[in-house]
């Protein structure tokens, strides 16, 4: 039985790691201003936040698994305090680092119209830190870490990741930057 | 339908088209790597070394962490803690067991998960 729960977090793993993905260039496409093929702008919100949500939700299956898992001798304070776990300590509190990220990230977002926008903007920051945190994570920790495919998605997800982040910086980024910006005449 | 509501249902498809794919992959995921684990155990046990690879119920299949070492710790199957973890299949049986004689296992188990499942190795002599 100890096998299904390590299993199921393996693949819980790997799912929350594409999830987190899509929810990330999705977030950056938002921040664009610009819609997705059939997706209008606040279509592109929409889904960034439901799958954001989504990522949650995996989460908590992946963390739940692994500490139901006897092996990974996991307890519930190494879930949230890092670097502190009896195996594999600072791979094990990447994820910890990971999750109080991720929950941050969560909550300022369902309570932003409370706590304001900027402070939602400022933890909504986070997000660039907790990607790479999270897959540097399944890399080090994970049991597939070092195998072929999970390199190979890592790689995929990191590049498409890497190359939307260059985005977000250049000049042509905001769909509408030329025309706010532009005096008028 | 106006425009917001296309748009809405859109995003809304878009959600539940990837949470069914995500519970469809970890269902998928974990069953295969669940079935390729209790496999390698049988496979172990079965080719295996005799007295020595039964001796701990602790999980074979992760008996070794990724550099190949063996991971001290952990619970048997009953809530138990281990004193040790099994060590690498197989080899908790060095030399020639008093049981079976010399066994004629070797190389690796050849079952795998598909995802990076280690695999075992015995070569008892």
């Amino acid at each position: 039985m100890t096998e299904a729960f390590w299993a199921l977090g393996r693949a819980s793993g790997v799912v929350l790691l594409l999830l987190m993905t899509v929810s990330m260039l999705l977030g950056l496409l938002t921040r664009s201003g610009r819609p997705l093929v059939r997706l209008p702008r606040f279509g592109v919100l929409l889904a960034h936040r439901n799958i954001a949500l989504l990522s949650v939700v995996f989460l908590g299956v992946h963390v739940v698994s692994l500490l139901l898992d006897p092996y990974a001798q996991l307890k519930l304070i190494d879930v949230v305090v890092p670097f502190g776990a009896a195996r594999a300590p600072i791979a094990v509190g990447l994820g910890a680092v990971a999750l109080d990220l991720m929950l941050a990230v969560a909550i300022t977002a369902l309570l932003r119209r409370r706590l304001g926008h900027r402070v939602f903007r400022v933890v909504h920051w986070a997000a660039y830190v907790l990607w790479p945190i999270a897959l540097l994570h399944g890399v080090t920790a994970g049991s597939d870490g070092r195998s072929l495919p999970f390199l190979a998605l890592s790689a995929f997800t990191a590049t498409a990741v890497g190359a939307a982040v260059v985005w977000r910086m250049t000049d042509h980024f905001v769909e509408y930057r030329r025309i706010r910006t532009e005096p008028a005449r | 339908m106006n425009a917001r509501e296309q748009g809405r249902q859109a995003a809304r498809s878009l959600t539940t088209v990837l949470a069914l794919s995500g519970i469809a992959v970890v269902g998928g995921m974990g069953v295969s790597l669940y079935t390729g684990i209790e496999a390698a155990k049988a496979a172990t046990v079965g080719t295996g070394s005799g007295v020595g690879a039964s001796q701990s119920s602790a999980p074979l299949s992760r008996s070794q962490d990724q550099d190949g070492q063996a991971v001290q710790g952990g619970q048997d199957d009953d809530g138990t803690q281990a004193q040790q973890a099994a060590p690498a299949a197989g080899s908790s049986s060095s030399g020639s067991s008093s049981s079976s004689g010399s066994s004629s296992s070797s190389g690796s188990s050849g079952v795998s998960a598909g995802f990076g499942f280690p695999q075992t190795s015995s070569t008892g002599s």
